[in-house]
């Protein structure tokens, strides 16, 4: 199990669980599509690598790596 | 009246939606966050009547910024309103979630299926969808005005739906992540069943060069510098030539009809006053209304949401999100829109530093200013001090927001979390709408303000207080007596003058109004820009430079100080009675000290030459390092208790 800011550009990845410590953002993020059981995939990264495109669920979003790194992928 | 309320997904089309509905005109982009807060409009049908609302746009009833609260405030008021949930055909798997949540909290519900994107050619069992979920269910695509009637027919007969088969007292009892489970995979459920297999978009090529670690962000300001120049010089300028020219050639004949009366006020009140005010506006209307057309372009497109991603990186530093770009942008045209759209910021603090920002960028109204006054003192060399003005606006904006985000605007962590809407060509009908809608406004709101402003200026300028004309005569008028009193202020800035200091006065009303106002000081035709450039140079006229320091000054004061009162009242509105004053005052204090020092450099560049001052520059730069430099090796060896600790020790 690996976080999912250091998964690999365009490889998919199956979401394990989330645990962010802030609610909120928990909340969000579980709305956007990421549950357990969901495949991801991280298609760009911005120029510091503070940004990452991720594919989710038929659509892409544009997510702070510092959210991305409490996803847990396999 | 019965209640309808237009709720759905960022960026599904509610706006949209709603202009068609309600025959208006309400903004529109291809990106989210566009609508920031409620709009309401009566509409007929056949024989009932409707309150149409159109909301902001939420993901699910857990509100996580401030225009996503305004939907759910709405929602929460339970009046018994209609809900019409808008959801985008090509992203059905994504918002029907928030469609469950409105069927869980038991709302009369009918969902629209917005066909946005003509490619999609996904097909839909409508009939089995609504049956199983016993709600009404329409598949249009919501700019198209005939579907109208068969809209409001059904939102008439809005329902509530069966029980979801899911939800039960177990589910409620179930954690946040297991309840988004649940739904997530019913929607799996309904589109695996309901609809074939979902289309999928192909990846955009321009996408690979603009979300490009490397290109993206030079190609963007690229775009941004081929629309500035065509807005500013290519068409822009020619266009505002060739109004003015004709209403000189409309006035002309008028003018001298009005000089056979021999009644001097009379002629100077329409030449000066009236036309004048009118020139103004109609010079610079082509300019304000192309960098219109080029922002809604951008938007339109999808590009804006690319730019929020490539720029996420460098704001998230100064402690604001790539969505603040949108408002910057918008800054350039005008800092009272801008300011509103600051309201998509995540957090109280990040929202009020946006807010802020926007009056330091240079709006459209400044841009005369450049040409005019720029224009005598630089010649073509002033396309490098227009856009050096324009690098220093975006310096200062950023600057005091990196200062505040370590100072007063501390702003929590924020999330960021956009999505990405697919490239959409922008049609000439669209381009149509939007340049017609921007000069209608344009010359309505801000048109007449610089007329007035125009006319009131005239007065106070050409009649002393016992209402005397005094143009010609020796006596002093209202605003020369006014200006003399404060022009000693503005002395270290090398524009001293009574005409100035009034002009500057009018540039708080409106920023239009400051060529204008030069203009009529000067008895120049304001929308010759060459005579006012002229005119500006020669020590006899009411407006006079000395020299270049003192014209750099005075445009570097203009880009910084107070924003025009119409801003002021937006900022009022967004982010309160303190921060306003605040933002008021730091400005005029700001632009005073840089256009001092701007002053007193190139002052000094005059008078000894470029490179010595640059030589004591140096010097003065290193001998500020040092001393820091010095300072942090004493803080250093202060700290006894544990060696090398660098003054993080709190000991």
């Amino acid at each position: 199990m690996i976080s999912l800011k250091d998964a690999k550009i365009k490889a998919q990845y199956t979401i394990e669980k989330i645990d962010n410590i802030d609610k909120k953002i928990n909340q969000r993020l579980c709305e956007m599509g990421f549950v357990s059981g969901q495949k991801v995939r991280v298609t760009n990264k911005s120029i510091f690598g503070g940004v990452r495109l991720v594919e989710i669920r038929g659509y892409t979003l544009s997510i702070r790596t510092s959210l991305l790194k409490d996803v847990w992928v396999k | 009246m019965k209640k309808l309320l237009i709720v759905g997904n960022p960026n599904s089309g509610k706006t949209t939606l709603f202009n068609m509905l309600a025959s208006a005109d309400e903004h529109v982009g291809n990106w989210h966050g566009v609508t920031v807060e409620n709009k309401a409009k009566v509409i007929k049908s056949e024989d009932d009547e409707f309150l149409l609302i159109d909301t902001p746009g939420i993901y699910s009833l857990n509100p996580q910024s401030f225009e996503e609260q305004v939907t759910v405030d709405e929602l929460s008021k339970d009046d018994g309103c209609k809900i019409l949930n808008l959801c985008d055909k090509s992203y059905l798997r994504k918002n029907l979630y928030l469609t469950l949540c409105l069927l869980e909290k038991n709302f009369d519900v009918m969902l629209i299926i917005n066909k946005s994107d003509k490619k999609n050619t996904q097909k839909i069992d409508i009939r089995g969808f609504s049956d199983f979920l016993n709600i009404d269910i329409l598949e249009i695509n919501a700019e198209d005005k005939t579907e109208r009637g068969k809209v409001l027919k059904l939102a008439k007969k809005c329902r509530r739906s069966a029980i979801l088969p899911y939800y039960s007292d177990d589910f409620l009892r179930k954690s946040f992540q297991k309840k988004c489970k649940i739904r997530l995979n019913f929607v799996d459920f309904l589109l695996n069943k309901h609809a074939n297999k979902a289309f999928s978009r192909k990846k955009n090529n321009f996408d690979k060069i603009a979300l490009n670690k490397w290109l993206g962000i030079p190609l963007f300001f690229l775009i941004l510098m081929t629309f500035f120049y065509l807005t500013f010089f290519l068409i822009g300028e020619n266009l505002s030539r060739f109004f003015s020219e004709i209403l000189t050639k409309i006035s002309n004949p008028f003018l001298s009809l009005t000089k056979s009366w021999h009644v001097p006020w009379l002629t100077s009140f329409f030449d000066v006053a009236i036309f004048g005010g009118i020139e103004t506006v109609l010079s610079f209307l082509p300019q304000v209304v192309l960098l219109f057309l080029f922002l809604s372009i951008l938007e339109d497109s999808g590009y804006m949401s690319r730019v929020a991603f490539l720029f996420d990186d460098l704001f998230g530093r100064i402690g604001l999100s790539g969505r603040s770009v949108y408002s910057l942008l918008m800054g350039f045209g005008c800092s009272t829109t801008a300011i509103m759209t600051s309201r998509t910021a995540d957090d109280e603090k990040s929202k009020i530093k946006t807010a802020l920002m926007c009056p330091f960028l240079s709006c459209s109204a400044k841009i005369p200013i450049y040409v005019v006054v720029g224009g005598a003192f630089f010649g073509a060399r002033n396309v490098f001090v227009i856009m050096g003005l324009y690098i220093f606006s975006i310096v200062c904006a950023i600057s005091f927001s990196a200062i505040a985000n370590k100072t007063i605007l501390k702003s929590d962590k924020q999330s960021f979390v956009l999505e990405f809407p697919s490239y959409r060509t922008v049609s000439l009908k669209r381009v149509i709408k939007v340049l017609w809608k921007n000069t209608k406004e344009f010359v309505l709101r801000v048109g007449t303000v610089i007329v007035a402003v125009n006319v009131i200026m005239w007065v106070f300028s050409s009649f002393n207080f016992a209402f005397h004309y005094v143009v010609g005569c020796d006596e002093k008028s209202m605003l020369e007596i006014v200006g003399m009193v404060l022009s000693p202020i503005f002395k270290p800035l090398g524009f001293g003058s009574w005409a100035i200091v009034s002009v500057l006065i009018c540039g708080f009303v409106a920023k239009e109004a400051i060529v204008s106002t030069i203009a009529m000081f000067n008895f120049v035709v304001s929308g010759e820009q060459n005579l006012i450039a002229k005119s500006i140079l020669m020590p006899t006229s009411a407006v006079f430079f000395a020299s270049k320091s003192a014209a750099l000054s005075f445009l570097v004061f203009c880009l910084l100080y107070t924003p025009c009162m119409s801003s002021v009242i937006m900022l009022r509105s967004e982010v309160g009675k303190k921060w306003t004053l605040f933002s008021v005052v730091m400005q005029f204090v700001l632009a005073y000290v840089i256009s001092f020092v701007v002053y007193n450099i190139s002052f000094a560049c005059e008078v000894f030459g470029g490179i010595s001052v640059i030589g004591v520059l140096l010097l003065f730069v290193s001998f500020c390092f040092s001393v820091v430099f010095v300072f942090r090796i004493v803080r250093k060896r202060k700290c006894v208790t544990c060696h090398g600790c660098d003054r993080h020790c709190k000991r």
